[in-house]
């Protein structure tokens, strides 16, 4: 379906304020568009931002927002959905916001299938504050505070949300602006429970240039290369995975989300 | 030894954690509160833990507003475990009732207040069939010796807090019980 | 509810807090389990669903706020309570409430720090955390009740400030009026005079969300409404969108203090006990109250002529009041579970008049003693 997504657009706040070839005016662009080939109300949204690069998303969209504080956006979203269930919230979170001060949050929103859609754009780094290192930066990859080489390892954090619990996770780039409004799209259909879906995308301006991959075309490309779907696996060698992204659904299951189970309790406590 | 006519009562309920002196005394500020229009404060002091350690009630009760929320000159203490006692000797005074369970508490220094030791465990469960329901023979023992409520208002509040079935009725049993014997 | 009527009640304070909340409409709690304020959640979870509103449990204090903030956008009245610690942890959004401008009511049930410090144990060591827990310049509204009456009182006032001030306001328990029972009259549900937010015109064209009205706050559109509004916890225009202009802060933050700072008469409440001829004068709120009436009753018997004020509105500090009344005084006594706090406060407006802080930590009681003793040496001097 060709959507333009510009009824959830501030057209007069473009263009965007992030860097040339970063990866959310991408994830943005596929996030209207899912929008609009649902047919949501503008009235109906509620995009709650944390900070962060990704976090200033909310300033150019004409639905009902919340930029709150760091980290924090899953918990505010939570409030709001469970206040207003007609509402459809949207918690727009970074890898910084959403996994590393966040990540509390996060897996618990996610065991207990809160009925909001987070779209994560994992970008490896802190971009806003200068390319310091967060929860998903790779082990020894380079970045502001890991000039020696980063000593941890990384969350994957498409299989930590599986893992705790939500009823829909699935993981995509921006190499494929596609197949991120297509699975934005189909968590939007499923209409209850726990929906995440993380995007990788790319810092050309802190974490690229940290790791001799200073243009958007040469890191989209790697992306790329890299990118095996779900699919595809047994195609590939396990001694190649390592270095691969795996994108695709990694739960796709009928839940019942937190909404419709305490809708459920109240009606069987109801004094009769 | 009558308290009827008295503005100011106190009563300390004192044993270990679990023994039920929390809902003990909210059962007394029910029935003064409720059904005698009387103002009750009451403080709870006890442990970190839930069970075991020492745990004491200060209930007060006025014609109107109490000021202060412990108790400075107890009418009655009620004692229920023998580690209470040590804890509350210093504030008996010279004419504050105190009532003893005579299962739990073995050594009290009879010079101290008016006392009263009773078997209270025996009886419940002699009487009643059931330990759990000391508190109530002592609350029901307690009123019917000092009147600082009246007998009725007692059973009201019980009644009122276990609307019906088995515990309502062990309850009410038990009551009937500490009055006879006070 | 527990109280389905009107009437008389033995309640817990924690509980007469809970009752209260749910007759000034409140529909939504997230908490945190923390002594000694685990009952006004677990009341919560009881009560909300059958009045139709919602509790969760939410995995800290951070995110109890957070999500009490976001439900209060909706347009739903929320509230979650805490102790010390988890008011350390709320400190964050604390501000962001005051920021986005979200009425909520934040109950402390105050307990000895820092740190755990003596969790079941009660004190009043958080005077200034409720002013300044959070960073930045802002302007917050503390209630504290010295009895279990005055905790269904001022519960039903802190949703009503919150409401008429889109801001949050803490209601200021400690661990001994919380875990307190006491007789408390409920009143008539039609009696109980409950305030609801400001909502902006449905049709209005031109709408800001944080265009303020003649009182300087910004009448509420709910999310889902037709009318589309923002939140915003970053420095922000009237139109909710950020502005870092130099201008537009200052304007934003000094309104912000203003709203209530402009108000401060009428926020401020208190009681008096024979002020009119008191040469000592006591002042204190909470718990300490207590003691301090038992104390003054005592004084008078002897001839001594002391008085008390007991704030019940501790912030935004009542400065004129506190200079009028201790104007008369010769000897000012402040009792409270800290060490000099509310004393700390009181110094700077009171003539440089003398005043002497009877202050208890460990979490046990202020005796009527403790303050006859400091009252009888002073008086000696």
């Amino acid at each position: 379906m060709k959507c333009s997504g510009r009824k959830y657009i501030k057209t007069e706040s473009l263009p965007f304020f992030w860097c040339s070839g970063c990866g959310n005016g991408i994830i943005f662009a596929a996030l209207t568009r899912a929008m609009e080939e649902n047919n949501l109300d503008n009235k109906d949204i509620v995009a709650v931002t944390g900070i962060g690069c990704w976090g200033k998303a909310d300033d150019y969209l004409t639905t009902h927002t919340f930029h709150g504080t760091h980290g924090r956006a899953i918990a505010v979203a939570t409030g709001i959905k469970l206040a207003n269930p007609l509402l459809k919230v949207f918690a727009l979170v970074g890898d910084g916001d959403g996994i590393t001060i966040g990540g509390n949050h996060l897996i618990h929103a996610a065991r207990r299938n809160i009925d909001i859609i987070v779209i994560m754009s994992n970008n490896f780094n802190y971009g806003m504050t200068g390319g310091q290192y967060s929860g998903t930066t790779p082990f020894n990859s380079i970045t502001a505070t890991s000039s020696y080489g980063h000593v941890e390892d990384a969350f994957d954090v498409s299989s930590l949300v599986k893992s705790a619990g939500a009823g829909y996770v699935a993981r995509c780039t921006i190499a494929n602006p596609h197949m991120i409004q297509q699975l934005i799209s189909k968590a939007i259909k499923k209409r209850q429970g726990f929906r995440f879906i993380e995007v990788i995308s790319i810092c050309p301006t802190h974490y690229g240039k940290y790791n001799q991959m200073s243009s958007a075309v040469e890191m989209i490309k790697d992306l790329s290369e890299r990118t095996v779907n779900f699919k595809d696996i047994d195609q590939i060698a396990p001694e190649d995975l390592g270095n691969k992204i795996m994108v695709g659904e990694y739960q796709n299951q009928e839940v019942e989300g937190f909404v419709h189970r305490y809708q459920r309790l109240k009606q069987s406590i109801l004094p009769t | 030894m009558i308290y009827s006519n008295k503005d100011h009562f106190e009563m300390i309920i004192s044993g270990v954690g679990g023994q039920g002196n929390v809902s003990s005394g909210i059962i007394i500020g029910e029935a003064a509160s409720c059904y005698e229009n009387k103002f009750v404060t009451m403080t709870c002091t006890y442990g970190t833990e839930a069970r075991g350690t020492f745990a004491k009630s200060d209930i007060l009760i006025g014609k109107d507003f109490v000021d202060f929320y412990e108790c400075q000159s107890p009418d009655v203490i009620l004692v229920l475990h023998k580690k209470a006692y040590p804890k509350i000797k210093d504030k008996i005074l010279e004419d504050t009732i105190v009532v003893v369970n005579k299962n739990e508490v073995d050594q009290v220094n009879m010079n101290l207040g008016e006392i009263f030791s009773l078997p209270f465990s025996e009886i419940a469960f002699q009487e009643i069939g059931s330990k759990q329901v000391v508190n109530m023979i002592a609350l029901a023992f307690i009123v019917e010796k000092t009147k600082f409520i009246r007998n009725e208002s007692l059973v009201n509040a019980v009644q009122n807090k276990y609307a019906s079935g088995q515990i309502a009725e062990l309850n009410r049993k038990a009551l009937e019980v500490g009055f006879s014997i006070a | 509810m527990i109280c389905p009527k009107e009437g008389r009640y033995f309640l817990q304070g924690n509980i007469a807090v809970g009752e209260a909340a749910i007759r000034s409409g409140a529909m939504f709690f997230a908490g945190y389990p923390i002594t000694p304020s685990s009952e006004i959640a677990e009341h919560a979870s009881i009560h909300l669903p059958i009045a139709g509103g919602t509790f969760i449990q939410m995995e800290d204090e951070i995110s109890s706020l957070a999500a009490v903030i976001g439900a209060s956008m909706t347009g739903v009245k929320a509230y979650t309570a805490t102790s010390g610690p988890g008011m350390s942890l709320m400190s964050e959004h604390i501000g962001l409430a005051c920021m986005v401008e979200a009425p909520c009511v934040i109950i402390n049930v105050q307990r000895a720090g820092p740190s755990t410090g003596l969790a079941t144990k009660p004190a009043q060591g958080d005077f200034f955390q409720f002013r300044y827990g959070t960073h930045g310049d802002h302007m917050i509204i503390a209630l504290s009740p010295a009895s279990v009456q005055e905790c269904f009182d001022l519960t039903i006032q802190a949703f009503n400030f919150a409401e008429r001030f889109r801001c949050p306001v803490f209601l200021a328990l400690d661990g001994i009026i919380g875990k307190m029972y006491e007789t408390v009259n409920i009143p008539k549900r039609n009696e109980i005079k409950v305030v609801n937010r400001k909502k902006a015109i449905a049709s209005k064209v031109d709408y800001q969300p944080y265009q303020p009205d003649e009182h300087l706050v910004p009448p509420f559109v709910p999310f889902g409404s037709p009318l589309i509004t923002r939140a915003n916890g970053s420095g922000h225009g009237i139109d909710g969108y950020p502005c870092d202009d130099a201008k537009n802060h200052e304007q934003l933050v000094r309104r912000l203090i203003n709203k209530i700072d402009r108000y401060k008469k009428e926020i401020s409440l208190f009681k008096e006990y024979y002020t009119h001829d008191a040469e000592v004068l006591i002042v204190s709120y909470g718990c300490s109250t207590r003691p301090a009436i038992a104390a003054m009753k005592e004084a008078r018997k002897r001839g001594i002529k002391v008085g008390i004020l007991q704030l019940q509105t501790l912030w935004p500090f009542p400065e004129e009041l506190i200079a009028s009344i201790t104007s008369k005084a010769k000897l000012i006594l402040v009792p409270e579970l800290s060490l000099g706090q509310l004393k700390s406060e009181i110094i700077k407006y009171c003539h440089q008049k003398p005043v002497i802080g009877i202050n208890k930590l460990g979490g046990v009681s202020i005796q009527p003693e403790d303050i006859l003793t400091v009252l009888f040496r002073e008086i000696e001097k």
